[in-house]
Parts: C-alpha cells; sequence; structure tokens
C-alpha cells in the first residue's frame, strides 16, 4: 500500500527545518514535494501536493499556516507547537521512520528561493 | 457552429440550459460524456435521500454559468482580437462541459484511486498518462503549478485528449488550452497577450477564488440536500465579472457592486463545508466505502500485478473497452453502479463486513458527538488545549475504548476525521475592481474572517454502547488531558 505525505506534513517539515523561514512559494514546496518523491521512488511513496490538498491543510491548520499570494506563510503559534512535538506526533505519524528520515534530508538539502 | 440550433436541457438549479446541437453531437451524445449521469455528485446521499444529482447535470450547469460569465466579459481591447476572443470562449465552453468527463465512481470518495498504487514503486497513475500526452511547455507549467489538479481533473483532461480529439477541433476549439483550463494550469510565462487572456479563463473555470465549478456546486448541493442556505444571486455575481489589468496582467475580477454576493458565495461554502461535506453520517459512509474498495484492490489482484483492480477499474482501461477484473466480472465505462455490484457481490464475505452497512443503510456504530458544536464543547470542558490533540493521541482511542468496554475489539471504533478537500476557496485570491489603479483583493477590503473550519474528529462506537457515551467521551478526553 502506497504511503501518504499530506501537503500539510511537508508544509509542517519545511518549517521547522528551516527555522529562520516564515515564508515560501507554494510552486517551491511543490518542487521540493517532487523531489521528495524521487528519492523516495521504489518505496511506494506520493506526496499529495493537489490543489485540494493544499487548501485542505490551510483550512485545517488555520492556526499554524496561512495562504498569502501564492506563499505559504507560518503563524505565531507555529514554534509553541514545535517545541510541543507537534511535528511528529501529528503530521508524521504513521509514516515509517526511514520516509521521515529521506523526506527531511530532502528538504534540508533543497535551497529555497524566497 | 450553427449557435441557433440548440438542444434545450430542463435543469432544476439554472432553468432551460441551452447545448448548441453540435455540442450535443461532438460531446453530450456520447458513451463517456452519458455515463456522469451514474456518477453520483457527492457522498451526501446517505444523508439526503433527494440528492440525486449527477455529474451530468452538473456539467451541463458549469457549462451555462461558463456561457453567462464569457457573455459579461468584455473582449479586452489590445489584447486579444475577434477572432482569438472568440477561439478562447468557445475553448472554455467545451472545457465547461468537460472539465468533469472522467470523474470516478462516486466522486470525490473515489477519485485518489486514479492516482492510487499498490506497487513499491508507487506511481500517480493519472498525473503520469496526462505528462505523456501534452507537449514540452504544457508540461513544464504542469511541474510549476503553485499545487497539482486533483486526481479527477487531471484524469478528465487526459480523456479529452484521448478520446475527443477530432471532436475539439470541429468545434473550432482548442484541445491543450481547455486541457490547461480543466486542471487549472495556467501559462506561467504567458509569451502573448492570447496566453494572457487564457490565464483568466483558466481561473474562471478552475480557479482558487470563485470560478464557474464551485458556484454550479455551491448552489446545486444546497438545492438537492434541500438546506436553507445562504442564496447566492449568480445573475448579479456574473454580471459583476471583468477582466481587470493588474501589475502582472490582465486579471479575473469582480466589479465592487458585487461585493455583497461574492461574501454569500464564501458565507454558502463555508456552510455546505460545516454542516453537509462534514456530516458525520457523511463522513462514516464515505470511509466505509473507502475502506471495502481498498479490500476489493487487494482481493481481486493477483500476487504479480498488484494494481491490477485500479488499472482495471480506475484507470482509461475500462473507457476503451470493457475491461475484466481478474478473469472475473467486467467494467467498462465504470460507474457507481458497477462499483456497488463488485461490492454486493463480497455481501457475505466476513472480510467486507462493511458491505451489510452500506446496503442496509443500518450503521453498525453511532458517533459520541454529531457536531463541531458539540466536540468543543467537549474539548472545551475539559479543558484540553489544541496542542495536545495530535494523530499520534488519537491513535490510541481505539485501544483505550476497547479495553474500557469488554467484550469489543478495537477494530469496532472508529476515528475518523472531518475533511476540507472540496469546495475550498481561497478569499486573498478574489479579486475585486474598486475603482482604483488596480484590483484589490477581498481579504484586503473586508479584512481575514475566521476560518470557522479547523482540526476536527469523529468518534464511532458500536450501535449498542450508546447509552454509555457520557463515559466514553470521558475516556477520550482523558487520552489528551
Amino acid at each position: 500500500m502506497c504511503q501518504l505525505i499530506n501537503a500539510a506534513c511537508l508544509m509542517a517539515n519545511f518549517f521547522e527545518i528551516h527555522a529562520g523561514k516564515s515564508i515560501v512559494p507554494l510552486s517551491e514546496l511543490g518542487k521540493i514535494g517532487d523531489k521528495v518523491e524521487e528519492d523516495l521512488r521504489g518505496q511506494g511513496v506520493v506526496v499529495d501536493w493537489t490543489r485540494p490538498g493544499v487548501m485542505e491543510a490551510f483550512d485545517l491548520y488555520a492556526d499554524l499556516f496561512k495562504l498569502q499570494d501564492g506563499q505559504a506563510l507560518t503563524t505565531g503559534r507555529f514554534s509553541e507547537f514545535v517545541e510541543a512535538d507537534f511535528v511528529k506526533n501529528e503530521f508524521n505519524w504513521g509514516l515509517p521512520a526511514s520516509v521521515v528520515d529521506s523526506m527531511r534530508k530532502t528538504i534540508e538539502h533543497e535551497c529555497v528561493a524566497v | 457552429m450553427d449557435e441557433s440550433r440548440c438542444k434545450l436541457f430542463k435543469d432544476p438549479v439554472h432553468g432551460y440550459v441551452p447545448v448548441p446541437k453540435q455540442f450535443c453531437d461532438e460531446f453530450v451524445d456520447t458513451p463517456i460524456f452519458q455515463r456522469l449521469r451514474h456518477i453520483e455528485q457527492t457522498s451526501m446521499r446517505p444523508l439526503y435521500p433527494g440528492a440525486h444529482h449527477d455529474r451530468f447535470v452538473h456539467s451541463l450547469g458549469v457549462f451555462h454559468l461558463g456561457r453567462a460569465a464569457v457573455s459579461h466579459l468584455r473582449r479586452p481591447d489590445g489584447y486579444v482580437d475577434v477572432a482569438d476572443w472568440e477561439k478562447l470562449k468557445r475553448t472554455f465552453e467545451v472545457a465547461c462541459l468537460m472539465h468533469d468527463c472522467g470523474h470516478a465512481p462516486f466522486s470525490h470518495t473515489c477519485e485518489h484511486f486514479y492516482n492510487h498504487s499498490d506497487t513499491e514503486g508507487a506511481r500517480k497513475r493519472a498525473e503520469e498518462w496526462l505528462k505523456t500526452l501534452i507537449d514540452d511547455l504544457f508540461r513544464a507549467d504542469f511541474g510549476r503549478m503553485a499545487a497539482k489538479p486533483a486526481a479527477h481533473e487531471t484524469f478528465s483532461a487526459a480523456l479529452l485528449i484521448t478520446k475527443y480529439k477530432e471532436q475539439v477541433g470541429r468545434v473550432q476549439a482548442d484541445l491543450y488550452l481547455a486541457a490547461r483550463m480543466i486542471t487549472g494550469c495556467r501559462f506561467a510565462i504567458p509569451k502573448d497577450n492570447f496566453e494572457k487572456i487564457a490565464n483568466c479563463l483558466i481561473d474562471l473555470l478552475n480557479g482558487t477564488a470563485i470560478d464557474v465549478d464551485k458556484l454550479d456546486y455551491i448552489i446545486r448541493d444546497t438545492w438537492a440536500s434541500g438546506v436553507k442556505n445562504t442564496a447566492v444571486d449568480v445573475d448579479r455575481l456574473l454580471s459583476a465579472l471583468m477582466i481587470g489589468i493588474a501589475p502582472l496582467g490582465p486579471r479575473l475580477c469582480f466589479h465592487k457592486s458585487a461585493l455583497s454576493v461574492i461574501q454569500s458565495v464564501v458565507d454558502a461554502r463555508n456552510y455546505l463545508y460545516e454542516w453537509i461535506y462534514n456530516h458525520h453520517t457523511v463522513l462514516y459512509y464515505a470511509d466505509l466505502l473507502d475502506k471495502a474498495l481498498k479490500q476489493l484492490g487487494k482481493d481481486l489482484a493477483p500476487d504479480y500485478d498488484p494494481d491490477h483492480f485500479w488499472e482495471a477499474v480506475f484507470s482509461v482501461r475500462p473507457f476503451e473497452k470493457p475491461t475484466a477484473i481478474n478473469s472475473g466480472p467486467t467494467v467498462y465505462l465504470p460507474t457507481d453502479g458497477d462499483v456497488m455490484y463488485l461490492l454486493k457481490v463480497q455481501a457475505e464475505n466476513p472480510k467486507y463486513k462493511m458491505v451489510p452497512e452500506i446496503l442496509s443503510h443500518h450503521p453498525e456504530r453511532v458517533p459520541l458527538w454529531k457536531t463541531y458544536g458539540e466536540y468543543k464543547r467537549i474539548i472545551d470542558r475539559n479543558e484540553i488545549p489544541d496542542i495536545r490533540i495530535t494523530e499520534t493521541l488519537k491513535a490510541q482511542i481505539p485501544e483505550i475504548l476497547a479495553e474500557f468496554c469488554t467484550g469489543y475489539d478495537k477494530a469496532e471504533f472508529l476515528v475518523i476525521d472531518a475533511k476540507s478537500r472540496h469546495a475550498s476557496i481561497d478569499r486573498g485570491d478574489i479579486m475585486v475592481e474598486m475603482g482604483e489603479e488596480t484590483p484589490v483583493s477581498y481579504t484586503k477590503i473586508l479584512g481575514e474572517q475566521e476560518n470557522r473550519s479547523g482540526r476536527f474528529f469523529y468518534v464511532f462506537v458500536p450501535r449498542d454502547l450508546r447509552e454509555q457515551t457520557a463515559e466514553l467521551c470521558n475516556r477520550v478526553c482523558s487520552i489528551f488531558a
């Protein structure tokens, strides 16, 4: 069965890893999602970076992320949630550790123009 | 094209919808389009028995609204000549009519199976298929999209390109531009004015703000359910539609006279989201259907081909010819009825306990709370902070409840998240012409409005525990405390 990395998971991991950034274009995150998929090819992983999936992330986690002019922003509460291990316990829950590790490595190494 | 010869379809929402005879001959009266009569529009039928509306009538409704919308748009002087404007409009009409031509059985509940794969090298099958059909520029723009299209949009675009190439040509429309409109794939770097204006029409069918697709299903789902939702004055809204000039070029926007109607569209969407699409009954049956199909996907695929079922039902193959599933039943132009047949065959199979529930409409489980309001009260009363409500803790709920209720298995308890996958509107992307130099974002005019959605889930427990809901709620809360 394929493993699904949802849009909120990709966003949350990005902002946790790049702690100094609070804004990123959605198109850049989409490219990172493609790279995550590519790096995990063979492990049955797909990233749901569809418009409904992305809009869902902003609706469900409106307290953590905002959408503005095609860019994702974090709210003031994001760091509080990160400190409470929310990324691990909410967004990465259910994903095998190897998948999370690979995704985070890819995110870490991707340069993003903001 | 002779526009004077039309077929009139009686639509309960928009009244008579005239469709030019040539459009009927080329598109409507074809097996692929007629298949949509048997694809239900939403998953809300278990809740509203009158909601028998389907993708066929929705497609006609989007075509109708699309034609009305472009008829209100003035040709942008200096951008496109009359011939190009006519071509753009014709292409837009084709895209509106065919935008859902490949929608999956049970619509959004099952569309994700178009991109589903059980092989180790999981592939997004619909996306891969479309990419083989389009040119380099389209593929590059597809890759640059801020977010990819939904699976059914990708599939519908690919189906249009594959099955309707000649027909689109005969009505003097642009096949690949129609596919861009269906997928919402704008020209990232428009090379000329034609492409700049084309981007406005792409947004008008499949944008992140208000488009004719969303407008139709907001109005239609409200009508079909019978709920008293906020009324949307669609004529007023469409008559306010215009192409404004923003710093980066032409942009679809609304005249300020439609501000109140824009607000009513946002309100109507929020109402449907909160009270209909996320109703516990709707989510419960959608979850049963999803589980049943995943089980079929496993059981009906031979070991050497884990994607056999998905390819046989959720791919182009059954659109081309009758396709046998593992030497068993055959599927052709798959509809809700075909999927229901496959499930009925399993009705007595103990692995498919969900099938008798679907067939009898007698749920084996009841929710501990039934609305977002009740959920919020329970959470607030127990002083549980948002930060504590995580998937990790939610995953413990079935086990903890099963331990507490002797004689029950954890599989009998279900946690289902409220979703927000469809009918989303980015209010910041709704542009309004306020008489200033450039159009202004709706949220800049009226400010950010707090969205009532947010995280929210239901817990379903066996029906015979319904007298103990208060106690079970306390147990659930103790997990987060």
